[in-house]
Order: structure tokens, then C-alpha cells, then sequence
């Protein structure tokens, strides 16, 4: 049963999944090229003088787009659910409903994670052969909380399309934007290091806020 | 166990709020602390003080004589030479000293430092250039050097170790006595400054080292301190009449400038109170005959006169840190509030900040509105009002947005 909703959860996402994979392709070439451009017009030198004396962020582009994937793929995932009380009939399969959550959640949040898990290495891999392994280190630290912003959004989106009450529901996107943008406080790199393990735990703790949605879901909360 | 993601939640949402709506009320009552601009008066023998008032400015000395802006000029030559020397007001001598314009030029220091200059993450990677350029301006070596548990130079064209400058190096520290590993190295990475004086790092037994290099070889040097002095944070500064490397600070929080005499490191202290790094902000204008320094931090600034000469004190005064709107708002509304960043770092953390406590008032009188509202159960109206009388308004607002937890008994209706 667990394999079927799995695949019900593959038919629904599969698409954005793929548009998800092509722009995080897209988007590595892209940041590849730039990087060899900069260090081309600028000179090996002068480039590596202005990532160590200036931060000078490589990749720009994933700031935001872990973001975008997370909120995505949830969106994908559970609006169609609430259409038409689709999640009633889901619940009702033979298994507890919290083992149906966790499948759809762990589901959808492994997708996310693996797709980044997959972009992350190839990032700091491209880097690693013409930077110091310094700099590749402080390139990590600087997508690091990006990346956990881009689970947590995941996250906190599924709780807010679960909510079955749309007053509810707006009253959500004000605290799951406050508790977004603490993995996008503007910072220089490696400076995010002492926050790190808040940000897995916000991480982590946020899939359960979907159980709050589905509790109201199944009470009948219109 | 259903209600665990709910107290999660609700622990979140308050979290949030314990940071969002302090920093919105800061954005919106914050006005910078404004000292005044104080110069020591190399003729009067004081510390001159312009005060910024509403769109003008006040000038007065430090026992609060008002002063005309012309008196103002007259008592600061050194600062104001240009315009005296306009007028034809400047003085030839001062204390007996000859005022000679190129000796004032290259006698002027500007040194800044901002607990942030410390509290940040390092990237560890250095850049060593030439500091007897043949030229005579600093060029790009092509190569970064790493320090740690050896010295590494990594070229910067095809990103491997440079074996043979490597080897050069280290074997130079090792004959200069260097234990690795390095405990901090700290210099000036910038291309953009007047000459090099390379770096200076602290190795595995608290001696301190001078490492540059000359004519493309290396140069290692123990400073040879005095077993008193633990040195805990070097900031150089390159000062146009090569007295002094930079700024030496120890583990007791005293500052020193490093001068060089007769191939000897000699710290020469400033008569100054122990400062502390990690809170403190400093600056220091220096010219031809005095210096002066000022020390800042949450209780007020501290603005002392010293001799350039021996670094001894002459005059100090004290200004008590302006009451800024955003405290008083703060004292009111937020017994306590978090934030993420600190102007004292710049490492994003959670840091919790107590006011005065008198906003437990307000806490207080919150949570016995949230008692009195109806239609809970008792132990959901205590629970409720302690929650709120310990986190305030977050945790009202956080009441507010989040869906109560209902259950099929209505235990949290």
C-alpha cells in the first residue's frame, strides 16, 4: 500500500519534478559558465583576491531556487488534495492516516532533499578543481542554510495546503514567512556555522506542523 | 501524543515572534546613538567636543566652555591646517615642535576597529606579497598561502601546491623556532595599501612571529615578546611614517603599537584601561603630537588625549550612552527579546536580550486577559495565561495565528 501511494505521489509531482531537475541543471551550467567567465575577464588572481578579501557569493542563483523547489513540489503535492476533498478519500485507505501523511510527507521532502543532495556535490566538485578547498568550505556554508530554507519550505507549505480553512490558511503564510526568512538572514559566509543545528531542528520539527492541518481536515473544520 | 506538533508550533510561532515584532518596533523607534566628534587640542592642552544638536552643531571644550567655530579652528591647528594655513593663522611652532606640513601629513593615523573586525568567520587563506617590490608597488603574487599545521602556497593558475615556495617557507619558520600549528595569522590582504609589512601569527606556544617576504625570500622573525604579554588579536596598519606595524592586543584586554627598533620588536603600551574585544569599538585620530582615542561601547565613549611620543595619557572624558528611543519602547513592551545578529558579531545566532523587566507589567496584565476570555477549559485558561505572562505579546500573537488543537473530547477547544 505504502509503494502505491508512493507512485500516486510520483503520477502527481513527476512533471515539476522533472521542470525541477532541468532548472537546477540549467541553473549549475549557468553558475559554471559565470564562474569561468569571471575568472577569464578578471584573471585567475584578481578572481581568487576578491572571493577571499570580498565573499563574493558563487553561486547567486541558488539563493532562492531551493526555495522555489520546496514550495513547488508541496503545491504539486497537496493542493490537488484539498480540491474536492481528495485527502478524505486518501485517508480512508487501509492504513493508519499517520502512516499516510508520513508517506506523502517523506515522500515529497526526500524528493527535495535528493534533488539537492544530487546539485550540492556537483557544485562544490566544479568549484573544488580550480579553488582552494577554503573557499569551496565557505561556498558550502553560504548554500547550506539555502538549502535547508528549500526543505523547510517544503515543509511549511504542505502544512499551509493541508489547512483545511482558507481564513486559516492565510493566517499561516504570516508566521511560515517569518520562520522562512531565518534561513535568509543576510550574512557573510560561514557566519550561518552556530545556527546550522536551529535550522535542521526548524527543519525537521516543521514536517510535523502538517499533522495540525490534516487533525483540522479530518474534525471537519470547514 | 496528538498534540505535540501543535506545542511545537505554537513553540515556534512564539520563537518568531520573540524576534519579528521587536526588530519591527526597533525598525520603526531606532535612531543611531550620536556622539560628538572629539579631537584633542594640541594648544589647550583638552579635549574639544562637537556636539551634533537638531540640524547644527555645538562646540565646546571638556569642561563645557562654548567655543566660537573661529576658537574652534585656532584650538585644533593639526586638524584644521589647511584652513589655517589658508589664512595665514597657522602656528610655526607648537610646544616647540616646528610644524612642518609633509612631517603632519605622514605624522596622521586613522585606525579603526569594530568587535565585528574579530568576531568573523576567517577564510584562513592569505595572500603574500612582495614587501621590497622592484617596482615599487605591490603586485599580485599568483598564489595564496594557507597557514595551519604547515605553511602551504596554492597556485592560483592551476590550484595545486606550490612545492618548492612551500618548502621554502616552512623551512624557514621551523629555523625561526615557528611550532605549528598556527593559532591565528593576521595582516592586510588588501593590494590597496601603501607598502607590506606581510603578516604577523601567533604559533602552538604564544610566541609571536613577523613573516613577510623580501626579495622573494622569506623573512621569520620571533618578536620575542615579553613572556607577560599573550598577544590574543593583531590588526597592522600600514602608517605612512613606518613608526609601528599594527595594534597588539593582550589576553588582559591592554593595547600596545608594535614598534621596530635595532632589528627588536618593542610593544609600546597606551595609557589607555584594559579594552575589551569582544564589546568594545575603537578609534583612534592621531597626529604630529597627540592622540586621540575613544572607546566605545553599550554604557557610553570614552575619549582619551595622549602624547604621540610615549602614548601617555594627558586628558580623558566620558559620555554616557544616549538613551535611544528603541530602549525605552523596548523596557516597556519586551521583557526579554531575541535576536539573530548582534553589532558585535557577525555570526547569525540566537541571541536572547533581558530589558529591564518592567514589560513583565504588561506581560502580566495580557495574561490575565487571556484568564478571563471564556470558553476553555481551566487548566486550557491557566496553561494560556502562563504561557502568555512568560513570552508577552509573541506569545498572544502566536495564540492569535495558529488554530487552537481540537480534539474529539475538547480537551483544547
Amino acid at each position: 500500500m505504502i509503494q502505491a501511494i508512493i507512485y500516486k505521489e510520483w503520477i502527481k509531482t513527476r512533471s515539476v519534478v522533472i521542470l525541477l531537475l532541468a532548472i537546477f541543471i540549467a541553473a549549475s551550467i549557468y553558475s559554471f559558465m559565470k564562474i569561468a567567465q569571471d575568472a577569464r575577464l578578471m584573471g585567475m588572481t584578481a578572481y581568487w583576491e576578491s572571493l577571499i578579501e570580498k565573499d563574493a557569493a558563487l553561486f547567486p542563483y541558488f539563493t532562492y531556487l531551493p526555495l522555489l523547489a520546496g514550495v513547488l513540489l508541496a503545491i504539486t503535492q497537496f493542493v490537488p488534495e484539498l480540491q474536492f476533498k481528495r485527502l478524505k478519500l486518501t485517508l480512508h485507505l487501509p492504513l493508519s492516516e499517520s502512516t499516510i501523511i508520513w508517506t506523502m510527507l517523506l515522500y515529497g521532502f526526500l524528493t527535495v532533499l535528493a534533488l539537492f543532495t544530487l546539485t550540492l556535490p556537483v557544485l562544490m566538485f566544479y568549484i573544488s578543481r580550480i579553488l582552494p578547498r577554503e573557499v569551496v568550505g565557505m561556498s558550502f556554508a553560504q548554500l547550506l542554510p539555502c538549502f535547508l530554507g528549500g526543505l523547510a519550505a517544503y515543509s511549511i507549505t504542505a502544512w499551509i495546503c493541508l489547512e483545511p480553512q482558507w481564513k486559516q490558511r492565510i493566517l499561516n503564510i504570516l508566521p511560515a514567512m517569518v520562520l522562512l526568512s531565518c534561513f535568509y538572514i543576510s550574512a557573510s559566509s560561514g557566519a550561518y556555522c552556530p545556527f546550522v543545528p536551529y535550522l535542521i531542528a526548524l527543519t525537521v520539527v516543521a514536517l510535523l506542523f502538517s499533522f495540525i492541518s490534516t487533525t483540522r481536515f479530518k474534525e471537519g473544520v470547514q | 501524543m496528538k498534540q505535540i506538533p501543535y506545542f511545537l508550533l505554537l513553540f515556534a510561532v512564539t520563537i518568531a515572534g520573540l524576534w519579528i515584532i521587536p526588530e519591527l518596533v526597533k525598525t520603526a523607534t531606532y535612531s543611531r546613538d550620536r556622539y560628538p566628534f572629539v579631537y584633542f587640542s594640541s594648544t589647550e592642552k583638552k579635549l574639544i567636543f562637537k556636539e551634533f544638536v537638531d540640524k547644527g552643531t555645538e562646540l565646546h571644550d571638556d569642561e563645557g566652555v562654548l567655543l566660537t567655530d573661529s576658537a574652534y579652528d585656532h584650538m585644533l591647528p593639526l586638524l584644521n591646517y589647511r584652513q589655517l594655513t589658508l589664512n595665514g593663522e597657522m602656528p610655526d611652532s607648537i610646544d616647540g615642535i616646528a610644524i612642518d606640513p609633509r612631517e603632519l601629513r605622514v605624522k596622521q593615523i586613522v585606525y579603526r576597529y569594530d568587535p565585528k573586525d574579530k568576531n568573523k568567520p576567517q577564510v584562513g587563506l592569505y595572500i603574500m606579497y612582495e614587501s621590497l617590490p622592484i617596482k615599487g608597488k605591490l603586485e599580485s603574487p599568483g598564489d595564496v598561502f594557507r597557514l595551519t599545521d604547515k605553511i602551504e602556497f596554492i597556485d592560483d593558475a592551476t590550484n595545486q601546491i606550490n612545492r618548492s615556495k612551500s618548502e621554502m617557507f616552512q623551512k624557514a619558520l621551523e629555523k625561526a623556532g615557528y611550532t605549528f600549528p598556527a593559532q591565528w595569522t593576521s595582516g592586510n590582504l588588501s593590494i590597496r595599501k601603501p607598502y607590506d609589512e606581510g603578516y604577523f601569527s601567533l604559533d602552538a606556544q604564544g610566541q609571536l612571529f613577523h613573516i613577510k617576504m623580501v626579495n622573494g625570500r622569506p623573512f621569520v622573525r620571533n618578536t620575542q615578546l615579553d613572556p607577560s604579554i599573550e598577544p590574543t588579536y593583531f590588526s597592522m596598519l600600514e602608517v605612512s611614517d613606518k613608526r609601528f606595524y599594527g595594534f597588539l592586543f593582550d589576553k588582559n584586554g591592554k593595547m600596545y603599537i608594535l614598534e621596530e627598533a635595532a632589528g627588536k620588536y618593542r610593544p609600546l603600551p597606551l595609557d589607555i584601561p584594559a579594552v575589551d574585544l569582544n564589546r568594545d569599538a575603537l578609534s583612534i585620530i592621531g597626529n604630529l603630537l597627540y592622540w586621540t582615542v575613544s572607546v566605545e561601547n553599550d554604557n557610553g565613549k570614552w575619549f582619551y588625549g595622549l602624547k604621540t611620543a610615549d602614548l601617555q595619557r594627558v586628558r580623558e572624558s566620558f559620555v554616557l550612552a544616549p538613551v535611544n528611543r528603541w530602549d525605552k519602547v523596548a523596557n516597556k513592551l519586551f521583557p526579554f527579546y531575541l535576536t539573530f545578529k548582534k553589532n558585535t558579531t557577525h555570526y547569525v545566532a540566537p541571541y536572547l536580550h533581558f530589558t529591564t523587566g518592567t514589560a513583565f507589567v504588561l506581560n502580566a496584565l495580557l495574561a490575565l486577559i487571556v484568564y478571563v476570555i471564556p470558553r476553555r477549559s481551566l487548566s486550557k485558561r491557566i496553561f494560556d495565561s502562563l504561557y502568555v505572562l512568560l513570552f508577552g505579546v509573541a506569545g498572544v500573537v502566536a495564540f492569535c495565528l495558529i488554530p487552537r488543537y481540537q480534539s474529539k473530547n475538547n480537551q483544547h477547544k
